[in-house]
């Protein structure tokens, strides 16, 4: 083709290719947009994504009173400043005291940073070896500074602790007999239990008989002065389907 | 990768759609001008590729469409413009691209599949420091840094391939926190780099860890006493070394010896300002005046070509790629993935600020290469690398979504009758 009509050709087509240009950037942040929406609306459905449980306080301090819930994350950090994935603003817990990673199968591991320590159901952690060799479970209890903590994990997760590990039988309460007069509940939110149908008239449903079952048997470990020995914390979490496995609390979800 | 948007108009093919649009329209202009056959079957293959690596790939594999779409674009544009200027250079680029492809692939994988990075990590430190020093034993020096070697005809930059391994090594060790050996590898890098005196690829790293360390920590004062340090090893390599106080000299006044030293830049400020807005025309212009337009300055081509319009629209796409590969960081579950996902898009933002930077005289000018655009196996192979580490950490927080989901309707199983 002669160069100049080449010229005119090309001089021409610049408004062509800087509107495509344009088109192409408008499309792909449309695009970013979108995914961004559609993923936060993912997102608000499932709440608890990105958790594993979370961790009930049992022993806190005016800003983390008891009976709050921390979630916990696949992997964080547990501290005492806002920048923590746990927070835990309690006397005696570093500004990060330690790390925390779940791995399926194993359980919650806690890797306590230099100088500080934790205790898992009564075994000390210094380091990142005695981290992984005492894992925590369902039902865990985590001691750090003056504030004792106790894990939930989510339905579907596993730990390498079976979930129905029980106590001999003899040893826990016959349940037709029994009428504990000093025990301790902690409630499982309804809400947790039955998903969110989005309707605004939504009642729970009609609560199942609860099922009072003793928490698994675990060595003695050092309770607060305050509490007595016989005294018995038991979650109203019911037992799971016929596959053995305990239903632990089930994640919040709503349908759109 | 599951299609997580149920739109009837799925966005990726309306982007794609254009982006095709744009290449075989672009590339018949050029077949026009010559009538070379070549063109024309580029103004065929480009497009097809682009939807074979779109649609088919993302069908295949699991990657991230967005991801996906906005690298094939860049890695086009650089076949086209190189095409416009010199036809062997988009031949070779174009089978850099289907090796970059297929590493960026095993990179996915090597994600996805690899739990326990320790052993993989525990070997790579001394290969990667190996290769690094590589070029000052058997390599040849290039506009006064000595940062290739040459394998028959083939030559390699090292450190392009290093800078992965610099990735994964950092961020395994910070997730872990360990802070001694990655300050140590860092360390032998950045010395490694500066006997060379590649110190634009000095620059690269040194940024990459610092930022890596700041999400990692969280600890603003250590991370502004690293840029600190940065700053102050910035002046004592113009102290040290002459070209460093040669190529300063130039940013500051380039006229002051156009015909030589500042001829590069010159040319490169003449060739953006002779584009104007809209550009002169594809095919058009005086690119190849440009010393080395090929690789530092294709964005001045560009510009010149195009239009700086059409440049800032580059540059849009260069800031969706890092703002999607910063969102892929932030929804990382693990750590180490997420410090993997952040260090690849702040090397690629890093990496093109650095370019753009100094084809535009904002900043010195620097060894390093336009991603994805520039000419170089090397240097695209290792981009599409970087992209294929983001998609496998981008891969890894669908499963996990989508694992969440399935686990949420499991309690609902128990309602059912």
């Amino acid at each position: 083709m002669p160069e100049a009509y080449y010229e005119i050709l090309a001089l021409g087509a610049r408004y062509w290719f800087v509107l495509l240009g344009v088109m192409i950037v408008l499309r792909a942040f449309l695009w970013l947009h979108k995914d961004r929406r559609e993923k936060h609306r993912r997102l608000r459905q499932l709440p608890d994504a990105g958790t594993i449980g979370e961790m009930v306080v049992l022993e806190g301090s005016e800003e983390l009173p008891e009976g709050e819930a921390i979630p916990v994350p696949w992997e964080g950090v547990m501290g005492f400043v806002r920048g923590c994935d746990l927070i835990v603003p309690v006397n005696g817990v570093a500004p990060k005291h330690c790390d925390v990673s779940f791995k399926n199968g194993v359980g919650l591991m806690i890797f306590p940073y230099r100088g500080c320590t934790a205790e898992v159901d009564g075994e000390l952690v210094t380091n990142r070896r005695s981290g992984t060799e005492h894992p925590m479970h369902h039902g865990s209890i985590l001691k750090i500074g003056e504030a004792t903590l106790r894990l939930r994990v989510f339905m579907g997760l596993e730990t390498d602790r079976p979930a129905t590990m029980q106590a001999d039988d003899d040893e826990l309460p016959q349940q037709a007999d029994a009428q504990p007069t000093n025990v301790i509940y902690h409630q499982v939110p309804a809400s947790w239990e039955q998903p969110y149908d989005g309707n605004a008239n939504w009642q729970p449903m009609q609560q199942p008989d609860p099922v009072e079952t003793q928490m698994p048997a675990y060595p003695p470990y050092p309770y607060s002065e305050n509490m007595q020995p016989q005294e018995q914390v038991i979650s109203s979490v019911p037992e799971g389907p016929e596959t053995g496995k305990r239903h632990w609390i089930r994640r919040r979800d709503r349908h759109a | 990768m599951r299609n997580r948007i149920s739109l009837h108009r799925d966005p990726g093919q309306r982007l794609a759609q254009v982006v095709m649009l744009f290449f075989f329209s672009a590339f018949i202009l050029l077949g026009l001008k010559d009538f070379a056959w070549q063109a024309f079957a580029l103004a065929l293959g480009v497009p097809a590729m682009i939807s074979v690596g779109t649609n088919l790939l993302s069908r295949l594999f699991p990657t991230d469409k967005l991801l996906l779409s906005l690298t094939n674009f860049l890695c086009a544009l650089g076949v086209l413009v190189l095409y416009a200027t010199n036809p062997n250079y988009a031949y070779q680029q174009t089978m850099y691209y289907g090796v970059g492809l297929g590493t960026m692939v095993v990179c996915i994988y090597l994600v996805r599949i690899i739990r326990n990075w320790h052993i993989p990590v525990l070997l790579m430190i001394p290969v990667s420091l190996a290769m690094l020093a590589l070029p000052l034993v058997i390599g040849k020096e290039t506009n006064g840094a000595k940062n290739w070697f040459y394998i028959g005809s083939l030559s390699v930059q090292p450190s392009e391939i290093v800078k992965l391994s610099l990735l994964v090594i950092i961020s395994f060790y910070m997730s872990r926190h360990k802070m001694i050996p990655w300050l140590f590898f860092a360390v032998c890098c950045l010395g490694l780099l500066m006997l060379q005196k590649d110190l634009g690829t000095a620059l690269m790293y040194y940024g990459t860890t610092l930022m890596l360390f700041y999400a990692s920590s969280g600890n603003l004062a250590l991370t502004g006493l690293g840029l600190a340090g940065g700053g102050g090893a910035a002046v004592m390599g113009y102290k040290m070394f002459a070209h460093v106080k040669k190529r300063v000299a130039i940013w500051l006044n380039p006229w002051s010896d156009y015909e030589n030293a500042g001829y590069q830049i010159v040319q490169g400020l003449m060739a953006l300002a002779s584009g104007g807005m809209l550009g002169c025309g594809l095919g058009l212009g005086t690119p190849t005046t440009i010393p080395v337009y090929h690789t530092d300055f294709i964005f001045a081509v560009i510009c010149e070509q195009f239009g700086l319009i059409f440049g800032l629209c580059v540059l849009a796409m260069y800031v969706a790629l890092i703002w999607r590969g910063a969102t892929i960081a932030m929804a990382a579950r693990r750590s180490f993935h997420g410090l993997l996902a952040m260090g690849c898009t702040v090397l690629i933002a890093l990496q093109t600020f650095t370019i753009i930077g100094g084809v535009i005289k904002l900043i010195p000018l620097t060894g390093v290469t336009m991603p994805f655009v520039s000419y170089g196996g090397t240097s695209l192979v290792s981009s599409m690398c970087l992209i294929g580490l983001l998609q496998g950490v981008a891969s890894l927080n669908d499963d996990d979504l989508d694992e969440d989901t399935e686990l949420a309707m499991m309690g609902d199983t128990e309602d059912m009758p």
